[in-house]
């Protein structure tokens, strides 16, 4: 009976309702794109051009987006079939997110690949399908339905990297991305399974509740090792995906091999869906306290903290020492890794932080459209099926091409941060919030984190001024053509202009980041609390405004 | 509004000079300098309020979330660095417009002028400390920009980036002590924060904060030992010198002791920290700048030396110091711009900045000699010279400090050493460049520039001279005014005058000036000397950490990234080791309670051969044919242990799978070599060894775990209820697949299908190239013995087959198991007799099969629409069948037939897609061919 009634309250025996198919909409618009995009290149008259192909690809995207802005207040209080899906504010934020990434790398593509002999219809389906599976895996409210979604946000990728496959580079990205995630995903689902052995569920929700009543039942401390080993396990999962430290291995060789427009993509929307999961799970499903930990109990928070200090070194040291922007790049993806790791380590070691979480919203905004358009103007310039890479290939281009420098240039200073960009904002809003926790707690591990991503930040801003200082400062080495389309350079001065936008006049993206965080449906009730009490302050706050 | 305005003109203004460089030199000047000129004019008008006192606020709300305010502030203090920093701005743009080449369009260089301009006016000008730490960040970006400007030039490039490390690393630590300086005080409105210094100081956060902060400020200040990159910034044009490094940017760090002195000074760190680098600085480099043979290399270290005389003042902590502190800061503005631009004007009219080489310029340059020879008087602190009132005040300070009471003479003793060489290097830059004989020919012919560039040099002394007269007069309210800021609240009582009497610090002037001009005269000894010490900067220190730390990350790149994926493999496996094996450690390891089931000798046998069977499979990996028997044994023990185990249902598809799968693998052979890959190392293997051990133990331990646990599962729900009357049979296995996870198993099958074809299209042109080593194959490609067992048995295998089929419902077996069993029987033709034999005989393609499968399926689950069930529910419809028994259930029966036959289908696409690459593999041969077509010819 007990049972039965935790499973009503969370809406686990709730047959579905018309309403609910609600929750469906953005991946529903994204895969009857995907479908009818196969009937598209069915038809595709071969020999010409397959722009338009990428054109409707983005418009569907942008389609999906729109829907998720339309979605914005209809967000859902209970997961929809049998508590697999939400719908809030929370998973509509980073939909829309991994969306605009898509579209853009999308627009950056069609020039690319024609340059590569390489024009096929697959490359638009298979970041449709990616985008899909993303979708469905920030709506997770089940671990099935999140490793299903991740699996359908994978695969695809795998093939993407190794989509140049006369290019030996990217057939081996493509294998080693392929190996390496299978593996990942592997210990991932044994970390579920775990977890299911333990809790007997794969709800999210329902996992708490019965780690709680363990917990309360009087388990030993012992029998949540399990427990930790799943958790720890998912972590691990997610952490590659995200491409953290230790387990960043792959993504140098990938970027490196991968053709340039999808690494965008890879590069972002991934770790966006990989972050919005992590929280998403964690604050969720393990914020039992014996789990957490915390400086140093090794629960997830610890290990999170290594990913942080890990990745910041790491990820910052090796790339100063690179030649390939690419690769260059790959690195510096690990230590925002890092960086993001601090805000999620500072947000959510104690509930009533959770609102911090706001911090990496902003932040993976803001390194999203920095990246996507640092990528594209990599994948704008090329040379008889060559691809610049390398930071002599970039010689004099910021004279010669005054637009794509100054493009480059915005996006550079915004990920090495350097105001007034987007990228400057984020790191401050990440560090501040490191800061913030650790004044509050006393813990001087929060500055620590703090500290060293602070160093990071320098090391950070020498080798992205690098990129600048070729650009303007050194000579060509050799000739390159820009592969141009007006679409491209339309979706690269977006990503410019947005990186200013997010710089400038940040109060309103953060608002939507804000509500974002605070909309995400089935936190426990501690962490609802904090939650209302930010509302409330929000409210006197636009009272305030009002009069 | 105004103070809004004054901010943005030069940040608007960025973007008329490059606009306007078409149109000449000049209209890229004038772009530059209107809004310059436009922003001192509105600055000037809020001149009087501010001299009263008055503290001008402007604030909106920008990033509320964050804390942000774009909060502008002009009190004394701000007042008087916008003023500098425009005043300067509008003479540096003048004389820069004569200093610069010809040929230079002069766009990007006003346009880097002007965003620099605009970020320290931002400096001064905040109210918001993080506003502040924004605009510290982007003055570090221009100044780079500025250094780098002579792009071509690598030197200048390495000053810029260096000066870019250096003190955006500072302006980075400012950052995060003003973060936590914003979170003690509650605020980072500045208004706030320096009212409450009392709790700040007393906070326990307050001395991590301060050395923070202090960080900042030292770097950009170029303080001891963040000092060297102000010198290896004079590759930048003089003009960005005489703003940047003598007036304005490193100035920016004293500003920020002078903002925060209210709030963090009068503690003994404060005074140790700032007052201890100040003084060592002042006297360090005056040491140093008098060795300096370059004329921009001697004025830097005398920048860096008067820096640090001010740091000291303001570490000094009390009021009186402060306000000394502030008037010095005025002072060496004016008089340290002016000596810079006269380096400039030097090197632009003889080619060479190298005071060896130069001399006796008096005679070709008699104009610029004069304010060279002001300049550097104000600098040495001669009297009736501005530099000489702060340097008395300043000795005066030195001599009157509580915290260093058991030592009272150390300061001023340093204070004086540092004057002397001050002295002494000021006499070398006048002498030996206008006086002393020219020892060679400077590169081109020297005479005096045009009046452009003598005009802002000659207004900068003016104000030297007349501040050094009448410092009351005319410097006065605006000291009074900056000062007031500075101290925060009441001014102590402070005299101006050139005459205090004989007193201490007077005496103290005198020793430094006499000293000087020995020194002076003594110099060649001195280089002697000083060429003798071992040369150890910080700037080598500098370099050697750079150095260090690209080793490092190299030899880290080499060590992690050397692209082999065994490499990745392994870190990724241990990592996820590490973190399996994390909560051992914190938890322990906890058994469950359930009680062990018993276990006999065959059991322990069977387990114990699985063991032997699996190590066999390892160590004969290399031999694959070996390898796959030894698998196929495993695969068999496996069903051995799920029949001991009770589980009849397992054991026969697992036993149907086995076979499939070993026949996949022995397909699969065809396409591979013979030889394995060579063998790994010694030292690999045990390394993989262990890895493969600790995670297999790890693995065992939590299952250990697991499965001692009591545990209640839902199959004692499907027990009672799979069987009569809810699902009508007596195989709950059975029953669970086709009726109460029915769905789940179309589901399953469908993605079978679709697995099947996804091979089908990847395979069906899959032409197989030659492999290297595959070329001996067996002569006999159809033995007889097999050929003819197999066709026999086939009908015998398919009958057994429908028979599992068929019983399924109530006895081990079913569609899955049946469908396996079939396939088996099936390719077993394919295999004995070649595929093109098997194909013709068997009329129908197994695609349609498999599709067929899994409409029947669907279609017997959509038959519950008929009578408004929902789908899949397993109407009752029974029947009689002879020998086989009753059935029930025909739905699920039918339902059941499209799952054996989507398994045929399925599983028979795949295996004889893999078996026709084999066939096409083959060269063509008469013979061979009509062996393949007819086997029993001979």
């Amino acid at each position: 009976m007990q049972l039965l009634s935790t499973l009503t309250t969370l809406g686990l025996l709730t047959p579905p309702e018309g309403a609910e198919l609600v929750a469906l909409v953005p991946g529903a618009i994204v895969t009857l794109v995907a479908v009818v995009f196969i009937l598209l290149d069915v038809f595709h008259n071969k020999g010409t051009s397959r722009e338009y192909q990428a054109y409707f690809a983005a418009i569907g995207l942008v389609l999906t987006a729109a829907s998720c802005w339309y979605l914005w207040d209809m967000g859902l209080e209970r997961p929809v079939f049998f508590g697999m899906l939400y719908l809030d504010r929370y998973s509509l934020f980073f939909s829309g997110l991994a969306c605009a990434s898509a579209a853009l790398m999308i627009l950056a593509s069609p020039a690319f690949l024609r340059s590569h002999q390489m024009d096929r219809g697959e490359y638009y389906l298979l970041i449709l399908i990616s985008v899909a599976g993303m979708i469905f895996m920030v709506q997770a409210a089940d671990l099935l339905t999140m490793f299903i979604a991740f699996e359908v946000m994978s695969i695809p990728l795998y093939v993407l990297a190794s989509f140049l496959r006369k290019d030996s580079r990217s057939a081996e990205a493509g294998m080693k991305y392929f190996i390496l995630g299978a593996f990942s995903a592997a210990l991932m689902l044994y970390g579920i399974a775990l977890i299911y052995g333990a809790t007997g569920t794969t709800n999210l929700e329902y996992i708490r509740e019965n780690l709680f009543f363990l917990s309360a039942a009087g388990a030993s401390h012992g029998a949540f090792g399990m427990v930790m080993i799943g958790v720890l396990l998912i972590l691990s999962g997610l952490a590659f995906k995200v491409a953290a430290f230790p387990f960043h291995i792959w993504a140098p060789d990938v970027y490196t091999g991968s053709p340039t427009p999808s690494v965008g993509f890879m590069a972002t929307a991934v770790k966006v869906v990989g972050f919005a999961t992590m929280i998403r799970v964690f604050s969720v499903a393990f914020p039992l306290e014996v789990l957490r930990g915390g400086f140093f109990g090794w629960g997830w928070i610890d290990v999170a903290f290594v990913f942080a200090i890990g990745s910041m070194l790491l990820g910052n040291l090796v790339a100063v020492t690179q030649d390939n922007v690419k690769r260059m790049l790959a690195y510096y993806g690990i230590a925002h890794a890092g960086y993001l790791s601090i805000g999620f380590v500072a947000a959510n070691s104690h509930p009533s932080f959770f609102l911090h979480n706001d911090a990496i919203l902003y932040s993976l905004t803001a390194y999203t459209v920095a990246l996507v358009g640092a990528f594209g103007v990599l994948s704008y310039f090329g040379r008889r099926g060559e691809a610049v890479e390398t930071y002599a290939d970039l010689g004099q281009l910021g004279i010669k091409y005054p637009k794509m420098g100054m493009i480059m240039t915005i996006c550079v200073l915004s990920l090495a941060g350097v105001p007034p960009t987007g990228g400057f904002l984020a790191k401050f809003y990440i560090f501040r919030t490191g800061v913030d926790v650790g004044v509050q707690t006393g813990e001087m591990a929060f500055i620590y984190m703090v500290i060293v991503g602070v160093i990071g930040s320098v090391i950070g801003a020498y080798y992205y001024l690098k990129v600048i200082v070729y650009m303007y400062m050194k000579p060509a080495l050799r000739e390159v053509r820009p592969l141009a389309t007006k679409g491209k350079l339309w979706a690269l001065g977006a990503c410019a202009a947005a990186t200013l936008y997010l710089g400038v006049f940040p109060a309103k993206p953060i608002d939507v980041c804000r509500s974002a965080i605070m909309s995400m449906s089935g936190v426990p009730a501690e962490v609802q609390a904090t939650i209302d009490r930010g509302q409330m302050e929000l409210d006197r706050r636009l009272q305030v405004d009002e009069d | 509004m105004s103070v809004l305005l004054i901010l943005m003109l030069p940040f608007v203004g960025i973007l008329l000079p490059p606009l306007l460089q078409r149109q000449g030199r000049l209209a890229a000047t004038l772009g530059a300098g209107i809004p310059t000129l436009l922003a001192f004019g509105l600055l000037m008008s809020l001149g009087p309020s501010v001299l009263a006192g008055e503290v001008l606020l402007a604030s909106r709300e920008w990033v509320p979330a964050m804390g942000l305010t774009a909060g502008l502030r002009v009190d004394g203090l701000g007042f008087l660095f916008a003023t500098m920093t425009l005043g300067i701005g509008l003479l540096v743009i003048t004389y820069a417009h004569f200093y610069m080449k010809k040929d230079d369009p002069l766009g990007r260089f006003y346009a880097y002028l002007l965003l620099f301009m605009g970020a320290m006016l931002g400096i001064v000008l905040s109210e918001n400390v993080l506003l502040m730490a924004l605009f510290w960040e982007i003055t570090s970006l221009s100044s780079f920009l500025l250094i780098g400007y002579s792009s071509h030039d690598s030197e200048a490039r390495r000053g810029a980036r260096m000066a870019l490390a250096i003190t955006g690393l500072g302006g980075f630590c400012l950052f995060a002590g003003l973060v936590v300086l914003g979170q003690i005080a509650g605020s980072y409105e500045l208004s706030v924060i320096l009212a409450s210094g009392d709790l700040i100081t007393s906070h326990d956060w307050y001395v991590p904060m301060l050395v923070l902060v202090l960080l900042g400020a030292f770097t950009k200040s170029a303080q001891f030992p963040f000092h060297f990159w102000l010198p290896n910034a004079m590759k930048a044009p003089t003009p960005v010198s005489a703003y940047l490094h003598s007036a304005t940017m490193v100035k920016a760090g004293v500003f920020l002791l002078a903002r925060l002195h209210p709030a963090l000074a009068g503690t003994s760190p404060w005074f140790f920290l700032v007052g201890g680098v100040g003084i060592a600085t002042m006297f360090f480099a005056a040491y140093v700048a008098f060795y300096r043979h370059d004329l921009k290399g001697l004025l830097a270290y005398s920048t860096i030396s008067h820096l640090g005389l001010i740091t000291a003042l303001f570490g000094f902590g009390t009021a009186g110091a402060a306000v000394v502190g502030v008037f010095h800061i005025m002072n060496h503005a004016a008089f340290k711009a002016s000596l810079f631009m006269t380096a400039g004007i030097i090197d632009h009219q003889t080619g060479t900045r190298d005071i060896r080489i130069l001399g006796g310029l008096r005679k070709a340059m008699p104009f610029t000699m004069v304010l060279a020879l002001l300049g550097s008087a104000a600098m040495a602190g001669i009297p009736l010279f501005n530099g000489f009132i702060s340097k008395e005040l300043f000795l005066k300070e030195t001599l009157d400090l509580p915290l260093m009471a058991g030592a009272p003479w150390v300061f001023p003793v340093v204070a004086t050493a540092g004057a002397l060489f001050s002295m002494a290097y000021s006499v070398r830059l006048v002498h030996g460049v206008f006086f002393k004989d020219p020892t060679e020919k400077t590169p081109k012919e020297a005479r005096d520039p045009s009046m452009g560039m003598l005009v802002p040099v000659g207004i900068l002394v003016a104000i030297c001279v007349i501040v050094g007269i009448a410092a009351e007069q005319t410097a006065g309210p605006l000291l009074a005014a900056a000062a007031g800021s500075t101290v925060g609240g009441e001014l102590p009582y402070y005299s101006l005058s050139l005459w205090h009497g004989f007193t201490l610090e007077l005496l103290m002037s005198a020793i430094a000036i006499g000293g000087g001009v020995v020194l002076y005269l003594q110099r060649a000894r001195l280089y002697e000397i000083a060429d003798r010490w071992p040369q150890l900067t910080g700037q080598m220190a500098f370099e050697k950490v750079q150095g260090l730390i690209l080793s490092f990350a190299e030899g880290l790149t080499a060590r992690l990234e050397n692209g082999s994926l065994q490499r990745y493999i392994v870190l990724l496996l241990g990592m996820a080791l590490v973190a399996g094996a994390l909560p051992f450690l914190e938890h322990g390891f906890v058994t469950g309670t359930a009680e062990l089931t018993p276990t006999n000798p065959v059991a322990i046998a069977v387990w114990a051969l699985l063991v032997v069977a699996t190590l066999a499979t390892v160590f004969t990996h290399r031999s694959r044919i070996t390898a796959i028997i030894c698998l196929s044994v495993v695969g068999l023990l496996i069903s051995i242990i799920f029949v001991y185990l009770s589980a009849p249902d397992l054991a026969l598809t697992q036993l149907s799978v086995e076979v499939v799968t070993i026949l996949l693998l022995l397909l699969a052979l065809f396409v591979l070599p013979k030889v394995a890959p060579p063998e790994s190392s010694t030292l690999r293997k045990i390394r993989d060894a262990t890895l493969a051990a600790i995670g297999g133990a790890g693995m065992g331990l939590i299952s250990w775990a697991v499965m001692t646990r009591p545990q209640d599962s839902i199959s004692d729900y499907y027990l009672e209820n799979a069987t009569y009357p809810v699902g009508g049979g007596t195989n709950v296995v059975n029953v669970i697949l086709v009726d109460f996870r029915g769905f789940d198993t179309l589901g399953e099958v469908a993605v079978l299908v679709l697995a099947a074809f996804g091979v089908y299209t990847m395979l069906r042109y899959a032409r197989h190239t030659h492999v290297e080593g595959v070329d001996d194959m067996a002569s006999d490609r159809y033995p007889v013995v097999l050929v003819s067992v197999s066709r026999p048995l086939l009908a015998l295998i398919l009958l057994m087959a429908l028979y599992i089929f068929l019983r399924g419902h109530y006895l081990p077996g079913g569609g899955f198991i049946g469908g396996l069993v079939a396939s088996v029987a099936l390719i077993l033709q394919y295999l004995a007799s070649g595929i093109d034999w098997a194909k013709e005989r068997m009329g129908v393609s197994f695609r349609y099969v498999a599709v067929a499968g899994v409409l029947l399926a669907t279609l017997s689950g959509g038959a519950a629409f008929l009578v408004e069930q929902p789908f899949l529910t397993m109407t009752l419809l029974g029947l009689k069948i002879p020998l086989v028994g009753e059935i029930d259930y025909v739905m699920t029966l039918l339902f059941d037939l499209g799952i054996f036959l989507a398994v045929v289908g399925g599983t028979m696409t795949i295996l004889s897609q893999l078996s026709h690459m084999q066939e096409d593999r083959e060269p063509f041969d008469e013979e061979a061919r009509a062996k393949e077509t007819d086997p029993w010819k001979p």
